[in-house]
């Protein structure tokens, strides 16, 4: 792979990876680094890049792979709120109701956090970034089986937590939903 | 294992070759027996080797004359001579012919002619590859004596049978005599 | 879609046995809904969410930019052949068939060429000579013998010059003989 078909290919995954790494390393600037590295590496292996049929994926195992071994390397300085922040999908129509969204979005958020770092990567490839149970499986060196528990595990916890702060005010459909 | 395959292939071909090498340079069972007995005590050898016969042309010895002998020795590669000595005082316990014989592949090898007389026998044999004879063997086993002669590279038997038909040499002259 | 088919999905959904099409779906529903059903308060919450996490921009231009900046750095820097795998192990296959056939090679050429038992290639031009005519002369000779067949005589006395003609070569010991032979030779 010369240069050319270097940026074409590689250098859109970066935002990927970025968001990745972010969520990995939770510090945007830890994440930005670690992207760096992980472009350094994949040009310099560029020439096997070609064996790979999904590259994406393969970058994306790359990328946990490498975060994860910077994040036993030294303690994560733990950052309480993202400094890029996310853009919410809008309902301007009910301000009240964004509100609570708000209130749900950081709920969520925070519970994630506390999941142990499979369950939050699937959530994040599967929930949120849309990839296939193979594709998970390729990126984190899992087999299928494995990706689907890790999954299940997670949206139960998810959910389970949801129920548990959140004042529905149905105590008695509690159990219907599971 | 691409990277042990391609290494592996590589050095499987070289090994091939060195092997066809040392193929070759394979010995006949002429060979052998010459070399066992060559320079031994009570033994005569000569040795005509392929790089002789090049140095032959190169130095322009070969007679203008003789055209059949030329033909003939351009294209050897070997003449090889064992005689084991008559002298009684070191009687040999070896006998060539029969030396020869007990070792000699016989489906290799066929036998061209056979002359016995009460003394001794002599044998020809000639082996080929692809239709042309590659060596000839004269075997002469006798009672006090034996010897091998063995010719090796592309041999024109034609041309060798023509040789002695124009040529006198001491002793010949008794055969011509009587043939007349 | 109704209630149920959703509750039967969001079932499968818990288990992780759902496509990404059965995920859209729930997606879809649970995006496009006006009233909450009950009990399903907790999926809408988490739908959502992962709606606004996906609708963030995944491009970083920036980022992009400083990489193809790196890159370019990167690329001017090594302008030569990168030693990756498949470069080294080509150049270490090579080297190794170098390697033989160079031993091969000067291992054969310092073989000093065999001679043989003679110094002189005149001498043993006159050898070969003899060797050959000698064997002629027999193979004739044998030959000859089949159609002399009737003369029983001389057939004895034909092997007894064979045999004369075998001690006449001298077992071939040229070097005591080599004047006798030279003027032989010369004479004919």
């Amino acid at each position: 792979m010369d240069a050319g078909e270097f940026k074409e290919k590689v250098i859109p995954l970066s935002g990927k990876l970025f968001h990745f790494a972010l969520l990995l390393l939770k510090d945007h600037a830890e994440a930005e680094d670690s992207v760096q590295e992980i472009f350094l590496k994949l040009w310099k292996m560029r020439n096997e890049l070609a064996e790979y049929n999904n590259l994406e994926a393969f970058a994306m195992r790359v990328t946990r792979n490498w975060c994860l071994d910077r994040l036993k390397a030294k303690k994560p300085r733990y950052i309480e709120s993202y400094s890029l922040g996310y853009e919410l999908y809008s309902e301007a129509e009910n301000p009240l109701r964004m509100l609570e969204n708000t209130d749900q979005m950081t709920t969520i958020r925070k519970h994630l956090q506390t999941l142990p770092e499979q369950q939050q990567t699937v959530i994040q490839l599967r929930d949120i970034d849309g990839y296939e149970y193979e594709e998970m499986a390729a990126i984190m060196g899992m087999n299928v089986n494995a990706i689907r528990v890790t999954l299940s595990r997670a949206r139960n916890s998810i959910r389970e937590h949801l129920i548990k702060i959140g004042n529905y005010g149905h105590p008695a459909n509690q159990n219907s939903a599971r | 294992m691409k990277t042990i395959n391609s290494k592996m292939r590589i050095f499987a071909f070289n090994l091939a070759l060195l092997c066809l090498c040392a193929n070759l340079n394979a010995q006949t069972v002429a060979d052998k027996i010459f070399d066992k007995y060559s320079g031994s005590d009570g033994f005569t050898t000569v040795y005509i080797t392929k790089y002789m016969f090049d140095l032959f042309r190169d130095a322009g010895i070969e007679g203008e004359e003789d055209e059949d002998m030329g033909k003939v020795l351009s294209n050897l590669t070997g003449i090889k001579i064992l005689a084991s000595d008559d002298d009684p005082a070191t009687p040999i316990s070896v006998n060539l012919y029969q030396e020869v014989m007990k070792q000699l592949p016989v489906s290799l090898y066929k036998e061209l002619m056979v002359v016995k007389d009460k003394d001794q026998d002599v044998k020809f044999l000639v082996r080929e590859e692809k239709g042309k004879v590659v060596e000839l063997l004269m075997l002469v086993g006798g009672k006090d004596e034996s010897a091998l002669i063995c010719i090796q590279g592309i041999i024109d038997m034609k041309s060798i049978g023509k040789l002695a038909r124009g040529m006198d040499i001491e002793g010949m002259e008794n055969l011509e005599k009587i043939e007349e | 879609m109704d209630i149920r088919q959703i509750k039967i999905l969001l079932d499968k959904y818990n288990r992780a046995e759902t496509t990404l099409g059965e995920e859209q779906m729930l997606r879809e529903f649970f995006a496009g809904l006006s009233e909450i059903p009950a009990g399903l308060e907790p999926y809408l919450s988490a739908f959502r969410y992962f709606d606004s996490m996906s609708q963030k921009a995944v491009q970083e231009p920036e980022l992009e930019r400083k990489l193809e900046a790196l890159i370019d750095y990167e690329k001017n820097r090594k302008p030569f052949i990168m030693l990756n795998r498949k470069v080294i192990r080509w150049i270490s296959a090579a080297a190794l068939v170098v390697l033989i056939s160079t031993t091969v090679l000067v291992v054969n050429k310092n073989r000093k060429p065999d001679m043989g038992t003679f110094d002189n290639p005149e001498l043993a031009y006159q050898e070969a000579q003899r060797a050959l005519l000698y064997i002629s002369k027999t193979l004739n000779h044998g030959t000859k013998e089949l159609s002399n067949i009737s003369k029983l005589n001389s057939g004895v006395e034909n092997l007894k010059n064979l045999e004369k003609l075998n001690s006449g070569m001298d077992k071939l010991k040229l070097i005591s003989k080599l004047d006798e032979t030279s003027t032989n030779e010369n004479n004919q």
